[in-house]
């Protein structure tokens, strides 16, 4: 009996280390001899294949992280699930973390799209509590703004993608990537997403539209944003700058002579697919957010810069104005 | 509608290709590009008139063949230093190839293992979620848990070998009760 137990503690020792790249060619040689020979090393590999399959597609939709009732759900449960039909937060603890993985982006795009919507209450000198609590009140204005965004490599901080952002208050958008294939968007009842030639997919709650999207388009990367789990957009304002508020701590770190305020806001606790720092400039006169960058832990980081204020076409937030002959499929 | 049957049965494989893609590429951004390469041939099969006898092993075919050449010619396994030994990629896609696990034991494992994620505690699911979630290595994760890389592998290894035998119970049961 305690032989057998040995032999598995081997055979699973050779095939955990396969998995985490630790085996020297000597292991590897006998891992491969073994699944030539052992039908026992066959199964358990099998199922342990399967299991790293099963432990990576939950990761990539989000669905192994912690609840996290602090983080997520009492933000979302007091301000989005207010405007939006969805589930209560005392539901299942996995529709949490999956919208603790709806919410990650947000938590970067967000902050400083909050940030970026108004600044302008804001007075001189002002703390960044009240800073914060401020745009908390002017993110509900009706601005329309348009910013420009990018992902920058961790490596060499080479943009890898860059997208355009317009925004109407706080809570309707339409992000586009500039290569253009895709545009998705909110006009505060309903989001939506389409590509060129494509219909639109449309819901009227955003959480069902990324794993939706997910489950339906296989190449599903061309979407980019639309459906990572570690950026997905949604544009909740005020449940955002709560996120902010009770997660990160924000300084104000303001250059002498500088025209711009400098704010930094960093994560009280380490958290996976979260931005560790966020870095926000705001026009010292009109409190308009001019740029942010969000730190990523992977060193990754991404940026918003505010290109123009002028108002958008009445329509540019509805899909119809995007497709306006595109066949609408509702999620 | 007959089109979308083939890549409706393709994802909803996805779990056990992209465990395999992981096992011989050791890299999950490689892996789903390969999956995603693979929707591709799977949407083209879809709409020619051939007919697909076994979907699962032609898939899986088609997914093996996929992955060899995008090792082979992106060489990308180097990312993680040393390549995986010419002779365990091989009896690695042969067991694959091999495997006669049926549809509902797939479907039952994979049902059995969410639950036993579900019940692991906090501190386990964080680090499952960097490690899978993020793709984070161990030296990542060991800075941010103020912990050394070794343990956070003996720790890993520790959480898989609690899902597979909370899965393998979880399953026995179920036959049990059938």
């Amino acid at each position: 009996m305690s032989e057998t137990n040995s032999k598995t503690k081997e055979i699973e020792a050779l095939i955990f280390g396969h998995f985490d790249h630790s085996l020297t060619e000597q292991q590897e040689s006998e891992l491969a001899q073994l699944l030539r020979k052992c039908p026992e090393t066959r199964a358990r590999f099998c199922t342990q294949m399967r299991m790293e399959g099963r432990l990576h597609s939950l990761g990539r939709d989000g669905f192994l992280s912690p609840p996290a009732p602090d983080f997520v759900a009492e933000a979302e449960a007091s301000a989005w699930d207010n405007q939006h039909e969805v589930t209560p937060p005392s539901k299942t603890s996995s529709k949490r973390r999956f919208r603790t993985a709806i919410t990650s982006w947000v938590v970067a795009a967000t902050a400083l799209l909050l940030l970026l919507t108004s600044w302008s209450l804001w007075p001189s000198g002002v703390s960044a509590a009240s800073v914060l609590e401020q745009a908390i009140e002017a993110a509900k204005e009706t601005v329309d703004r348009t910013y420009r965004v990018t992902l920058l490599n961790p490596i060499d901080q080479t943009v890898e993608q860059e997208l355009r952002l317009d925004l109407r208050g706080a809570s309707q958008f339409v992000i586009r990537p500039v290569d253009g294939s895709y545009i998705m968007g909110s006009d505060g009842s309903e989001f939506w997403i389409t590509r060129p030639n494509g219909p639109v997919w449309v819901t009227n709650t955003y959480r069902s539209l990324a794993p939706a999207l997910r489950r339906r388009i296989p190449n599903r990367r061309i979407l980019g944003l639309a459906t990572s789990p570690n950026e997905p957009l949604m544009l909740e304002i005020s449940g955002l700058m709560t996120l902010i508020k009770r997660n990160y701590d924000i300084e104000l770190v303001n250059s002498p002579g500088s025209p711009e305020h400098h704010v930094r806001a960093t994560l009280r606790s380490a958290r996976p697919n979260v931005p560790q720092h966020i870095e926000f400039w705001a026009d010292s006169d009109t409190g308009v957010v001019t740029k942010a960058v969000t730190h990523w832990p992977n060193q990754s980081s991404r940026a918003l810069e505010l290109v123009t204020s002028e108002p958008l076409h009445q329509d540019w937030l509805h899909y119809s104005h995007h497709a306006p002959n595109a066949r609408v499929i509702d999620l | 509608m007959t089109d979308s049957q083939p890549i409706q049965q393709y994802l909803q494989l996805r779990s056990e290709f992209m465990g395999y893609l992981y096992a011989i590429t050791r890299d999950a951004e490689l892996a789903e590009e390969v999956y995603q390469n693979s929707a591709v041939v799977v949407i083209e099969k879809a709409n020619s008139d051939e007919e697909i006898r076994n979907f699962r092993a032609w898939a899986k075919e088609v997914i093996r063949r996929q992955a060899l050449h995008a090792i082979r010619t992106r060489e990308t396994s180097r990312r993680h230093g040393r390549a995986i030994a010419p002779e365990l990629l091989d009896a690695i896609a042969d067991t694959f190839s091999k495997d006669q696990s049926t549809d509902s034991v797939v479907h039952n494992e994979a049902t059995a293992m969410q639950k036993c994620v579900d019940e692991l505690p906090d501190e386990k699911r964080k680090l499952i979620a960097m490690r899978y979630e993020s793709d984070a290595g161990f030296d990542e994760i060991s800075s941010s848990m103020n912990s050394t890389p070794a343990a956070v592998q003996r720790a890993l290894s520790r959480i898989r070998k609690v899902l597979h035998d909370c899965t393998q119970r979880r399953l026995a049961l179920t036959e049990g009760h059938g």
